[in-house]
């Protein structure tokens, strides 16, 4: 059942913190949309599904799309605003060190950490781990659920995005465990 | 590849989707530097200056279809348009990038179009 929706909390734009209490730069939707919340769903769907056939047709592993929001918001958005902003992925640095993160190695991998793209050196997306599969003692593949950029959200294994997504590069945890 | 051909591939699904994932505008712009269809596109605008005025035609009227066409919607064509346009003529991205600021509504174009005006103000200064 769909919940009832508050217009009139939405008129102004919301801001998100790191946990260092640093702001974390959003841009204002509301200056380029008329109604940031009003994207339009079956756009987006219309782009996923052809994301999803062109890496069928390139023999890749088929993702798994979840319903389209009619909300703009992007990977890193869907990550660290709670699918709430659409934050530029060149803050993700700042965004992982104020909050805490540290890089860990795949094989060190659980369930809701993170996984960093990078498109020609330059962080291009991010990805949350959903599920590690092993074999015997080692990690096989991850999968990821992300966010496609004004595409939908994807459950997918973490090597198999769309080009301009960029190559798994970097993964990163807060578990204290991992902290030197 | 003619005009048109180029017109029929940018503001294709295939070519709109592969753009539309992108995390943040300097990867759209790395993204576009390296694509082969807007190398070429550019090559051709450097050789022939009235091309610059046909694509600005072309970005207007794809900004009219913009509302009525909901299976597409051009923001990544537009896009694309701009920043070929930008790197061969700067005065023609210019005049486009007003248009596209005025009707707005779209995400990379709008973006695009404020980091064109903004490079335009500095280089100016």
């Amino acid at each position: 059942m769909r919940l009832p929706w508050l217009s009139e909390t939405t008129d102004k734009p919301t801001h998100n913190y790191t946990r260092s209490g640093w702001r974390i730069p959003q841009l204002n939707l509301w200056d380029i949309y008329t109604d940031p919340n009003k994207e339009n769903p079956a756009l987006v769907s219309i782009r996923t599904k052809a994301l999803i056939q062109e890496m069928r047709a390139n023999r890749k592993t088929s993702p798994a799309m979840r319903p389209s929001s009619s909300t703009l918001y992007n990977c890193v958005g869907l990550i660290f605003c709670s699918r709430r902003g659409h934050v530029d992925i060149r803050h993700i640095d700042a965004i992982l060190r104020q909050d805490g993160y540290n890089e860990i190695s795949l094989d060190e991998c659980v369930a809701g950490d993170l996984v960093l793209y990078t498109f020609e050196g330059a962080p291009s997306h991010i990805a949350s781990v959903s599920c590690v599969h092993m074999f015997r003692n080692d990690v096989t593949r991850l999968s990821v659920l992300s966010k496609w950029g004004k595409a939908g959200e994807v459950e997918h294994d973490h090597d198999q995005v769309p080009a301009h997504c960029g190559v798994p590069t970097a993964y990163f945890s807060t578990r204290l465990n991992h902290v030197t | 590849m003619s005009l048109n051909e180029y017109f029929r591939e940018i503001e294709s699904l295939q070519f709109q989707i592969q753009f539309s994932v992108v995390g943040g505008l300097n990867i759209l712009q790395l993204a576009m530097e390296r694509s082969q269809t807007l190398l070429d596109l550019r090559l051709a605008i450097a050789e022939d200056a009235k091309l610059a005025q046909k694509i600005h035609e072309r970005i207007t009227l794809l900004l009219s279809k913009v509302e009525t066409e909901t299976q597409l919607s051009y923001d990544e064509s537009i896009a694309a348009y701009l920043f070929c346009l930008f790197k061969e003529s700067p005065a023609a991205a210019k005049a486009a990038s007003q248009i596209i600021l005025k009707y707005g509504g779209l995400w990379w174009s709008v973006q695009l179009a404020h980091c064109v005006q903004q490079q335009m103000q500095t280089e100016l200064a």
